[in-house]
């Protein structure tokens, strides 16, 4: 517990976490959990993790993000396990690398099971509350001052702010300087942080809204159910333990009709009309976004999906929007299933304050004020799982400052988390962030099925993770190896045997011996398949022949990104020195010039990813390197 | 000094009895260098020259004495060629006067610079883009008209937008891919879209592969071999062809110029390094057998047989044996001694691409000049050809067939079943590739495309 001093105004603890939305949860229970005193402050305790936006968890490269989060001992999978309405594994028609598990949630249950979480945990405490001061001394984060007065001497401050700086909600005409979900938005920080060195942007997001599901017809619409077999987000959960009833989502379309309405009332959306100042985002895009930029696209998919088990709620995926609400009336009601739809919430945009660009280092440590991290919104990234993953990170670096260790870096070859982090730390995005597979270079080796295999280690040695499942993780990972070697070795001939097999399951004869790998890596065999020839086999958890199965069939692509790995890891080990003053390094092209000196890599690797940097740069800052590691 | 940063000379002409040579000196002590060895008429040194101007002066011995009349141009960094403070003295050609001038210049804080060293620091000083620096490269090398003017479209990027568009048209399809991927509900991506997206682009590449081909040997010379029989008229070939045609007798190191006697530029734009060969006849003397052996050597790695059958006498076996040897080699047969009654019936003889010619009376040239041009494989028309022509550097030609090896891979893991997610690091192979070409790097452009090509999320 905090410690009080002999003035009531002012309490001792070691870590304050400022908000308690996705990344805040996450933080806050990392530092507690590694041993500090933390307080986690939220406007309302009512909003512990919430999900103000989309009602799932997870989709597309935000799975592989949960999946990582829960391999580091984070507690995302756990919660979204315990609290989901629907699962569904997604792209299981391609690769292994693209398969995504995403949950429909409760999103009372989530936000209740997150906030239970907190409670129990020890060395944690929830305060409601707006920060508004940041308190630096000397270069170091010294403790937060509330609103009502009262200050928090702390050691290391986790910014977990979401879009609560300064935000302002915009529904057509109507602006209102609210957070989320109408509430209280946080006022006075920016100013704190902006006097403390820290530069602010304005970025802008925006949500669909919800409708009346009594009102809704579904009939019209094309019903999607979840998979019959359910894999959970958390490798400590067991599979068998996620039966639930499932809840159905329903897919309809807009039309030329819905088009028309939004393009008639255009002057009247804030984007349009040039309310708006922030940067809104590329992905998820409001209708109106979408109209405008794809006007020859007839139609565009609208999912309607159930908020929860506890309310008619239905959120209205595909059409978020900053129309007036009597637009809005007039644009959802010419969807089929929404003719006669009551709009619960309006859809809404909100806009912002969060970081500039290249004030970050790839610890979440905020340069320039030690002791200062920051995860989430704040960063400029947007999506739950972003914020989480980033929480999760940022905690554990606040946590290891005060330790005095070295900060965890989870490179691009070693997890969604990592090119994330390095995408937000590196690159000047001019949009929140939002995770995409095309963003991760080594895909093949970052599969959400092998989350665990690549990082519960460094969970481990964090101390997030406990020994138990260290060597639960260890242990699964030599069976994977044992079998794929043995498999490797044994050698079946060209016997009839075989071949009889072969030709059972459409597969061509073996002519000479073959290794079982050899057969396994054939695309109408499976391992389960190869059992046949292959009786004497030890019986494997299904966790371990999946692993030896991908491994050996994508053998081919496996090895070769982990060659471009190597390669890789050679530019990130040349390291760039922290006092490099980029204006001795003559002949830089004046953009590359101005982008290292905003963005400071800290090595050639990175300065490679800066935007702006061409290989010539690097060239020049190689010839450079050299030149001043022979000075030094 | 840092050998990055030091100065550095050479002669940037050719090493030929040309008009005009050019010395270039770039670096920290250029003008200092050059201050030391040029005057104008009315005294001016090079360091109070105003920058890009011409001066008309000499250049002037360690003793005082005038070595030459010259020309002088200084260039302030960054404007010049590679970026750093840089000197260019044009002097009347001569190989031996150029030379010594030269050795003044080095005399001082000055080295001579390696072969490509200017264009490498234009490149690492960001002067110029990783394409422009080879085709500055073939423009130095360049050897025919039509070579130069290939190159200099290149200096002018031309060739990096043909490349440029190719590469557009591999980024869509890749954004294509990865939008499906990352957004399976909205966008769809079927094999018959990798098929119609990329196999036209494959089609251009190999294009731009197969023109690079004619480009390189236009640049350097086609290797050109006169074969055949002893007494088949090779010398008497040989001969007339460098009386006749503009050509530079030299001898050029290296395996397959062993032999070149000549180099001829044929019509003033193709050119024929010539080589000749002992005669091609069995023979049991080990003296001779050697030569045979050679030339047959120089046979393989020639770009063109130029094969001499005697016209004034009987055929024979050995010539179709020699014939035979030749295989799928480019070649024109060349019927000599037409100015002789012919022994045999030319019409009829089995030789593709046949040519009778007198090296006597010159009868048979025309046809031999488009017998080769056909062979080659080179549109007299330049207009038909140079519209499409690059040269490719080595490098550059790795990097081409890179990307055509990155489509065809793509299209071929497609055909055997294998998801999009995987063979689409067949096309970001090839789209690295092409990148590399064009110097660029590849940053957040596929993402970029994604949302500019395609409506992403809900």
């Amino acid at each position: 517990m905090p410690g009080m001093n002999g003035n009531a105004a002012e309490i001792n603890t070691d870590i304050c976490v400022i908000g308690a939305g996705h990344a805040g949860c996450e933080a806050a229970l990392a530092c507690a959990r590694l041993g500090f005193d933390t307080v986690v402050f939220t406007v309302s305790v009512d909003s512990i993790a919430l999900m103000p936006c989309n009602p799932n968890i997870g989709g597309s490269s935000k799975g592989h993000l949960v999946r990582e989060l829960d391999a580091l001992g984070g507690e995302m999978g756990h919660v979204i396990d315990k609290t989901f309405i629907q699962s569904r594994m997604l792209g299981t028609s391609k690769g292994p690398a693209v398969h995504s598990l995403r949950a429909q949630a409760d999103k009372s249950e989530y936000s209740r099971e997150m906030r239970r979480i907190l409670e129990s945990q020890e060395r944690l405490t929830i305060k409601q509350g707006e920060v508004a001061e940041l308190l630096v001394d000397d270069g170091k984060v010294c403790g937060v001052r509330t609103y009502n007065g009262i200050t928090y001497r702390c050691r290391a401050c986790v910014i977990c702010s979401g879009v609560y700086l300064n935000a302002r909600c915009l529904c057509g005409e109507a602006i209102t300087p609210t957070g989320p979900n109408g509430l209280m938005a946080s006022v006075h920080f920016s100013s704190s942080l902006e006097k403390a060195g820290i530069r602010l942007r304005r970025f802008k997001t925006g949500t669909p809204a919800r409708m009346d599901g009594k009102t809704v017809d579904l009939s019209k619409c094309i019903e999607q159910k979840g998979d019959e077999r359910i894999v959970p987000f958390s490798f400590d959960t067991d599979p068998a333990s996620v039966r639930v009833e499932q809840r159905s989502c329903y897919l309809t379309y807009t039309n030329e009709k819905t088009h028309e309405v939004i393009r008639a009332n255009l002057d009247r959306s804030p984007i349009y009309a040039g309310i708006i100042e922030g940067t809104g985002p590329r992905y998820c895009p409001s209708i109106e976004d979408k109209v405008v930029k794809f006007p020859d696209k007839e139609r565009h998919q609208v999912f309607l999906e159930p908020e929860g088990n506890y309310t008619d709620e239905i959120y209205v995926d595909g059409m978020s929007s900053s129309m007036p609400e009597d637009v809005q009336l007039l644009m959802y009601h010419t969807v089929p299933g929404l003719e006669n739809a009551k709009i619960v919430r309006n859809a809404y945009a909100i806009e912002y304050d969060c970081l500039c660009p290249g004030q970050l280092s790839l610890s979440l440590a905020v340069k320039g004020i030690s002791g200062l991290y920051s995860a989430g919104q704040f960063n400029g990234s947007s999506g739950y799982e972003e914020a989480a993953a980033q929480g999760l990170i940022a905690g554990i670096n606040a946590a290891r400052f005060l330790q005095d260790r070295e900060p965890v870096v989870i490179r691009r070859d070693q997890g969604y988390i990592g090119v994330l982090i390095d995408d937000l730390v590196t690159k000047e995005n001019f949009e929140p962030y939002r995770m995409m597979t095309s963003r991760a270079e080594y895909r093949l080796l970052l599969r959400q099925d092998n989350a665990d295999l690549r990082l519960r280690e460094i969970g481990y040695d964090a101390g997030l993770v406990s020994r138990e499942k260290y060597e639960r993780t260890m242990e699964k990972r030599d069976r994977i190896l044992c079998e794929i070697r043995r498999l490797d070795d044994t050698k079946v001939g060209a016997t009839s045997a075989v071949n009889g097999f072969l030709s059972d399951h459409d597969s061509s004869p073996l002519k000479t011996g073959a290794s079982l790998s050899e057969i396994l890596s054939r695309p109408e065999i499976n391992y389960d398949i190869l059992g046949e020839i292959d009786k004497d086999r030890e019986d494997l958890p299904s966790d371990v022949s999946e692993q030896v199965e991908i491994e050996i069939k994508y053998r081919g692509y496996i090895e070769r990104e982990k060659r471009e790995v190597e390669a890789f890891k050679k530019t990130e080990k040349r390291l760039i020195p922290d006092d490099i003053d980029y204006d001795r390094v003559t002949h830089l092209r004046i953009e590359a010039r101005q982008n290292l000196k905003k963005m400071r890599p800290g090595s050639v690797g990175q300065a490679m990813r800066i935007p702006g940097v061409s290989p010539a740069d690097i060239s020049v800052l190689l010839v450079y390197l050299r030149a001043y590691g022979r000075t030094d | 000094m840092n050998r990055e940063f030091d100065t550095i000379a050479a002669i940037c002409t050719g090493l030929t009895e040309s008009g005009i040579s050019v010395i270039r000196i770039s670096g920290p002590d250029s003008i200092e260098a050059a201050d030391r060895i040029f005057k104008t008429a009315s005294g001016l040194s090079p360091s109070v020259f105003r920058s890009n101007r011409m001066h008309l002066g000499q250049v002037i011995n360690e003793d005082g004495s005038i070595l030459d009349e010259a020309m002088c141009c200084v260039f302030r960094a960054p404007h010049s060629y590679t970026a750093e403070d840089c000197v260019e003295i044009q002097c009347h050609g001569g190989i031996r006067v150029t030379g010594l001038i030269l050795s003044l210049i080095l005399s001082g804080n000055v080295r001579q610079a390696e072969r490509g060293e200017f264009t490498k620091r234009a490149f690492l000083n960001g002067r110029i883009d990783l394409s422009q620096a080879e085709s500055v490269m073939s423009l130095v090398s360049a050897v025919s008209d039509r070579g130069v003017s290939v190159s200099a479209s290149g200096l002018l990027g031309v060739q990096g937008e043909r490349i440029r568009e190719i590469r557009e048209k591999i980024r869509f399809s890749t954004a294509h891919i990865e939008a499906a991927l990352d957004d399976p509900d909205e966008i769809s991506y079927s094999p018959d879209d990798l098929l119609s997206e990329t196999e036209p682009v494959l089609l251009e590449l190999k294009k731009v592969s197969s023109s690079s081909k004619v480009g390189k040997l236009l640049e350097s010379g086609v290797d050109t071999v006169i074969a055949g029989l002893p007494n088949s008229g090779k010398s008497s070939l040989m001969n007339f062809l460098a009386g006749e045609e503009t050509s530079i007798v030299t001898d050029i190191p290296g395996t397959t110029r062993d032999a070149v006697r000549a180099r001829i530029t044929l019509d003033g734009d193709i050119v024929l390094n010539l080589a000749d060969t002992a005669g091609l006849r069995d023979s049991e003397d080990p003296i001779e057998k050697l030569g045979v052996e050679k030339s047959y050597a120089i046979l393989n790695n020639a770009d063109l047989v130029l094969f001499l059958v005697d016209g004034s006498v009987a055929q024979n076996e050995e010539n179709m044996k020699i014939y035979g040897t030749l295989g799928d080699k480019k070649t024109v047969t060349v019927i000599t001694k037409a100015d002789l009654p012919a022994a045999f019936d030319i019409d009829s003889a089995p030789f593709a691409h046949r040519v009778s010619f007198s090296s006597v009376t010159g009868q048979g040239l025309t046809e031999l000049r488009s017998m080769i041009r056909s062979v080659l494989d080179m549109d007299p028309d330049p207009e038909g050809k140079q519209a499409g022509l690059m040269i490719l550097t080595s490098r550059q030609e790795t990097l081409i067939n890179r990307a055509i090896s990155g489509l065809e891979n793509a299209i071929a893991s497609c055909g055997e079943g294998v998801t999009e997610d995987l063979y689409v690091s067949h096309l970001y192979d090839a789209y690295g590739a092409l990148s590399e070409f064009l110097g660029e790097e590849v940053g957040d452009d596929i993402i970029d495309e994604i949302f500019r090509s395609f409506c992403m999320g809900k």
